[in-house]
């Protein structure tokens, strides 16, 4: 296909149709497209013509009154492990060393990197545990600030995923699809219920330093095939948290608005030949970096945060990048009514010397993680705040290498895993669903991928099932043809 | 192994049907058009035409026959099918047949229009009832606009609208399990089609079952065929309904298998039983209002604390739209505003682009107080002095002043307002201890009142 042909066919169907003057153009195409009545009483033709018209128009509006406005999403990539952090297993510490039953190990698939050991001996949790908070839920004491919340969230110990390793199951918890391409959840969101603060991105991503090595690909915050200016925006650490976003040295406020409205006319002219969604997106680009000029700098100036605020996140919270920033910078996004913040802190892949790694990993983010839900609560923000705390996967309850009295490691394990969400209509103070005694497999209220992308988008008001945008000649959903809403976790 | 190949054959009699129905239509239309212009221009072309039509009507004939080996076509209109088929292929050869050694005779007389006519009415006739025999009874009118009976894409819409319903009048059967099975398996298992002999049009043939036995066994859902059949994978060849045909959701086979769990019966009602957990979201939906009223949560968890009560958003009445010249002037002004779901008149409002959002605003929206059930105007210029404005806003739940210059004068009024929920004050001048000023709500749940001191 040539390259004029491919504009023609990304021409809005609404404008097309509108252009065709709103009448015979548009019954003469429903008629050629074939679409057929579906028997609520209009005329087949009316009807064909208004699905068309409805393929591919945002939610604007949520199909149900919506429990959560936003979502501020802690991703911990890598896979912590469940073992060390929310899932008490004393039967791990009673058989160290000894081999994992057959029975349960069954006929679960085991990664690369351990199919050659000859044994699998199990390998008690590299952490105490106690009994915190109304209900006596046992958590480890790597997290004491999330203990300290423990009656704040929900906690999920049956959560499983269906891909082993980190780039396919981080795509698929982000976008509901292991191969990179597909939008992501917050993408879908800014697609579906549009921006509430005109002046900020409605999805914004931030990547902690310090955590770990392993790279994560801008794709987990990409827009597919929706249009671009809906792919998550990443604010740096530094004096420009947003690339290319203040005016070059000597170019003055008036001249940017100047340069703007002509290139912007320019657009528009372009817009009218072609109709090609993506010249919408750069004039909604170009306009939104505008106005975030303003609004950015406001965001990341935390010096009149009060000290008791600072204190709470933690030490770390004054070096931009940390993830304590990063979460202080959440909560001031959430009161700016930013719809989806991303945030991605690595270095949970610990597949040797576990015992200091995650000390390392829960050091950088249990308090931060525990200070902003309550600050978010303290500010009555989180009865509309939906935060979500977990990775892409768990880690096996075997060792990986050699288990020795100082030190092991635990391979990837996507049959069970444990993530803990709140606020938002999510019930506080419950834990859902179990795993056998070697949290291994799930026993009770297994918890899908796209069972928990479903629920996020019941609790944001939409149906996962009625939200697609077609393209290549399907729909497409957040949730592919899968996922139940966890109705027993909903307030 | 013969009777194999002639079904097998036989499945192409669908195809091959249409030959017949369109040569024969065009060979008629020329004739139409040659007597209207005079001349013999189009004589061959209406022969061959007609020959054409005679030797794929006989072809169809004897697929059709090699179709109905299959057994699964058996009754009256079966039969009427089958002779007027056989009619249509014999008069499309009297019409050849004539035309072939007769033409001459003929040529100008009103009787050479019997052969041509009498072909035609036979067809249209044998080609509706092959339609009855694969689409149903009703097919023709079905979708026809001016027919006050007709079906929509949904069988159930002609019946009682279910929500003027009680639970003692919904039948499990006859208002739920029976529109699906007229859905997803009436096409095949019909008064006119037996596929695989089962027929489930009536409660007495759907209890008798098939060629292979009862596919119902009530009391033991997981067990009956039906049941059984339907959870196969779909690319299963036993899979029912087939690849290609409407699936039934997930919620419908469960839906059918409770039914026959409990016990399959024809005439019970909904107040009869308890619907499970796993069918209420769904049943609700298709009754149109919730059943068992109190939700089993057991399967939660047993570690749970009791919450506060949430108070809907959307309240319970019925409100006119606001106005889109009221909505484009808030636009204009920077405010958000959106409705709180689909098809509701009720809004939410968001000031957090307008922080000059104040006393003018409100009087604008005065007329339309009602509508709105959500405020966010946080850092807005909402004082004391603009609550009675407030007050008016009878539907709020949700009303966000942080950081505004309300004080506890305010407080014992807005805690009036009938529904409100959240009522956020933090970082205003209202005193620490305010929280007593607003305990007379009932509906109050969220109280947030938080200083930076």
């Amino acid at each position: 296909m040539d390259e004029l042909n491919q504009y023609a066919y990304q021409m809005h169907r609404r404008k097309f149709l509108q252009g065709s003057v709103l009448g015979l153009g548009g019954l003469a195409l429903g008629g050629l497209f074939g679409c057929r009545s579906q028997g609520t009483g209009q005329p087949a033709v009316a009807q064909a013509t208004q699905a068309l018209v409805e393929e591919n128009v945002p939610l604007i509006v949520p199909h149900h009154a919506a429990r959560a406005k936003r979502v501020i999403y802690l991703f911990q990539s890598g896979g912590p492990s469940q073992m060390e952090l929310f899932d008490y297993k004393p039967m791990l510490a009673s058989m160290h060393g000894k081999d994992i039953p057959a029975s349960v190990l069954g006929n679960n698939r085991v990664s690369g990197m351990v199919t050659a050991q000859a044994n699998f001996p199990l390998a008690g949790a590299a952490a105490s545990f106690n009994r915190y908070g109304s209900n006596g839920t046992y958590l480890s004491d790597l997290i004491p600030h999330t203990a300290g919340i423990v009656d704040d969230i929900c906690l999920i110990r049956s959560m499983y995923t269906e891909q082993i390793n980190h780039e396919p199951a981080v795509m698929f918890t982000q976008t509901g699809h292991q191969l990179s391409g597909r939008p992501s959840m917050g993408s879908w969101i800014s697609y579906g219920l549009g921006t509430l603060n005109q002046n900020l991105p409605s999805f914004i991503v931030m990547i902690s330093k310090g955590g770990g090595d392993q790279p994560i690909s801008a794709s987990a915050w990409g827009n597919g095939f929706l249009p671009s200016h809906h792919q998550g925006v990443q604010f740096m650490s530094g004096k420009d948290p947003v690339l290319y976003l203040s005016s070059p040295d000597g170019v003055e406020k008036v001249d940017r608005r100047e340069a703007l409205n002509f290139i912007k006319e320019m657009n528009k002219l372009q817009n009218e030949v072609w109709h090609d969604p993506e010249i919408d997106s750069r004039i909604n680009q170009y306009e939104m970096a505008y106005r975030m000029q303003l609004a950015v700098p406001e965001i990341t100036d935390i010096s009149n945060e009060p000290a008791s605020i600072l204190e709470m996140y933690g030490p770390d919270v004054t070096t931009p990048g940390t993830f304590a920033y990063n979460c202080l910078l959440a909560r001031r996004l959430a009161e700016k009514d930013v719809r989806f913040i991303q945030l991605y802190h690595l270095g949970w892949d610990h597949h040797g010397r576990l015992a200091s790694g995650i000390r390392r990993a829960t050091q950088q983010t249990d308090q931060p993680s525990a200070a902003l839900v309550k600050d978010l609560k303290q500010r009555g923000l989180l009865d509309e705040t939906l935060v979500v705390w977990g990775g892409e996967f768990g880690r096996t309850s075997f060792c990986q290498g050699k288990l020795t009295p100082e030190d092991f490691g635990r391979d990837h394990h996507p049959g069970a895993y444990s993530i803990w969400m709140a606020g938002g209509g999510v019930k506080p103070g419950v834990v859902y669903g179990e795993t056998d005694d070697f949290a291994h497999n799930v026993v009770k209220d297994k918890v899908h991928v796209h069972d928990f992308q479903a629920t996020v988008l019941h609790l944001l008001g939409i149906d996962h099932e009625q939200f697609t945008f077609k393209t290549q000649g399907r729909r497409f959903r957040l949730t592919d043809v899968h996922g139940h809403v966890v109705q027993s976790i909903l307030a | 192994m013969l009777q194999d190949w002639a079904i097998f054959f036989g499945h192409f009699h669908p195809l091959v049907v249409h030959l017949p129905i369109g040569l024969l239509l065009f060979a008629f239309v020329l004739e139409l058009m040659q007597s209207r212009a005079g001349g013999e221009g189009y004589r061959l072309v209406i022969r061959w035409a007609v020959l054409g039509g005679c030797i794929s009507a006989v072809l169809a004939c004897v697929l059709g026959w090699f179709l109905s080996l299959t057994g699964e076509y058996e009754s009256d209109n079966f039969s009427k099918h089958q002779y007027t088929g056989i009619a249509t292929a014999l008069s499309a050869l009297i019409w050849w047949y004539i035309l072939h050694r007769h033409q001459a005779e003929l040529a100008g007389k009103r009787l050479k229009w019997i052969p041509p006519v009498s072909c035609l009415a036979l067809l249209t006739y044998a080609g509706h009832q092959g339609g009855t025999l694969t689409h149903g009874e009703d097919y023709l009118m079905a979708h026809f606009p001016l027919n006050p009976n007709r079906t929509s894409g949904s069988n159930d819409a002609a019946a009682v609208p279910l929500h003027t319903l009680a639970p003692e009048q919904i039948k499990v059967y006859a208002h739920l399990v029976l529109p699906v099975l007229e859905q997803k398996c009436w096409s095949c298992h019909n008064a006119s089609k037996s596929k695989g002999g089962l027929r489930m049009h009536t409660e007495a043939l759907l209890m008798k079952g098939g060629k292979h036995g009862a596919v119902v066994e009530a009391g033991n859902g997981d067990k009956s065929e039906l049941v059984v059949r339907m959870l196969l994978p779909a690319d299963d060849e036993k899979r029912m309904p087939p690849k290609g045909k409407p699936a039934p959701t997930e919620d419908e086979i469960n839906l059918i298998r409770w039914w026959i769990q409990s016990g399959a019966h024809f005439d019970k009602s909904l107040a009869n039983y308890e619907v499970p957990g796993n069918l209420t979201t769904y049943i609700s939906g298709r009754v149109g209002s919730q059943v068992n009223k109190e939700p089993n949560a057991k399967g939660a968890d047993s570690l749970q604390v009791p919450e506060a009560s949430y108070v809907d958003k959307i309240p319970d009445t019925t409100i006119s739209s606001v106005p889109d010249s009221v909505l484009a002037l808030l636009a204009q002004k920077n405010v958000i505003v959106y409705p709180v779901a689909r098809n509701s008149p009720f809004l939410e409002l968001s000031a957090i682009n307008a922080p000059d959002f104040g006393k003018d605003e409100l009087t604008i929206l005065q007329p339309y107080a009602g509508n709105f059930v959500s405020m966010q105007l946080d850092n807005t210029k909402i004082s004391d002095a603009e609550i009675p404005l407030l007050l008016q806003f009878k539907h709020l739940h949700t009303l966000n002043l942080a950081r505004t210059a309300i004080t506890n004068k305010a407080l014992p009024q807005l805690a009036s307002l009938p529904r409100i929920y959240y009522l956020n004050v933090s970082n205003t001048g209202v005193s620490a201890d305010a929280d007593k000023l607003v305990k007379h709500s009932p509906t109050l749940k969220k109280f947030y009142n938080w200083n930076i001191k």
